[in-house]
């Protein structure tokens, strides 16, 4: 037994091996993209040249994180559509949960959870995670992060809390399926008047900056010694209340399902 | 131009060990561990590559809340596979 054991492992670490060599010889001859086409590499460096042009402000986006600038200016219509299929998805699912969006959670949860030593785990590292999340979130247009990253990691505290605690502590903390869905309709109307208040001055839709052809002077990058970044904040902060109150309504959701209780008692 | 090029000889070994072994093992929790290495792997892969950014989402999702939701759905189901 022990045998076959070693053997197997042996014949599929051998073969995992070969596979990654064959991958990384086809990457060394130019594979992952070392000599893209010419038309592509014109865009590369259109938005390296003009992300954080403080010379020529013509193009661009008033953001070092040229990543974030390419999700929320200049290619803004994908995240908003990319927005739209998650919030369908939600609104599918919360069909589903027995009582509507009033369904409330019955009992009391004493003796659930599991022991008092990851208890006491996942509430600190919960604490730790919600930190994260909005330093992601709320540094996104400096540093790698933004708002989609920055909720999903924040949907990791109240799921730790559901898995190792019960759901009821989250009850406690304040956490509702109708409070979730009034802040994620709170945070797409927030992306839907940061993205639309362009077209009140005859810019274009998702406008960030100023740019040839638009009377939008283009919102603040600099306010005294603060650094804002344009737009790309208030996109950031809107799209984090977005995704993670949409996890969470997914959660409770999930969990209302599978206790079959609810009701809008 | 060579040391990229191991690491991401090494870690996508890495990751097809443990997604083999995930697929083997029979206790499920040993399993979600395993697949959750996998998980670390590929983040690393995204670091190697200079993509940041999904390596912070591949981090949230692949680490933290997909291994929970599995351990929630075992928790509800049974630990080992027959």
């Amino acid at each position: 037994m022990r045998r076959g054991i070693s053997r197997s492992s042996l014949v599929i670490v051998s073969l995992a091996l070969a596979l990654s060599l064959i991958l990384v010889y086809f990457a060394a001859m130019g594979g992952l993209g070392g000599h893209p086409s010419a038309s592509i590499v014109g865009i590369g460096q259109f938005i390296v040249n003009n992300t954080y042009n403080v010379f020529n402000r013509t193009y661009w986006a008033g953001s070092p994180e040229a990543v974030t600038s390419i999700i929320w200016d200049y290619r803004g219509f994908d995240t908003i559509f990319e927005t739209t299929v998650l919030f369908a998805a939600v609104m599918a699912a919360l069909l589903l949960v027995p009582g509507g969006i009033r369904g409330r959670i019955q009992g009391s949860g004493k003796d659930e959870g599991l022991t008092l030593i990851v208890k006491t785990a996942s509430k600190i590292i919960s604490c730790i995670v919600v930190v994260l999340a909005l330093n992601l979130a709320l540094r996104g247009y400096i540093s790698p992060g933004g708002g989609f990253a920055g909720g999903s990691s924040y949907a990791i505290a109240p799921l730790l809390l559901i898995a190792g605690l019960s759901v009821f502590y989250l009850v406690r903390l304040g956490y509702r399926l109708s409070r979730a869905i009034g802040l994620r309709t709170l945070g797409l109307v927030g992306l839907v008047v940061v993205s639309s208040l362009p077209l009140l001055y005859m810019g274009y839709i998702i406008q960030n900056q100023a740019k040839p052809g638009s009377m939008f002077p283009g919102y603040p990058v600099f306010l005294g010694p603060l650094y804002l970044g344009g737009s790309l904040i208030y996109m950031n902060v809107f799209e984090f209340l977005v995704v993670s109150m949409e996890f969470i309504i997914i959660f409770i959701a999930m969990f209302l399902l599978d206790r079959g209780c609810g009701g809008s008692a | 131009m060579i040391y990229p090029l191991l690491l991401l000889c090494f870690f996508s070994t890495a990751g097809m060990i443990s997604s083999y072994l995930a697929i083997r093992e029979k206790d499920l929790l040993r399993a979600i561990a395993l697949s959750a290495v996998q998980s670390v792997a590929f983040a690393l892969l995204y670091a190697v590559l200079l993509a940041p950014d999904i390596l912070l989402v591949y981090l949230a999702v692949g680490l933290g809340i997909y291994p929970i939701i599995l351990i929630y759905t075992v928790k509800k189901t049974r630990r080992y596979e027959e």
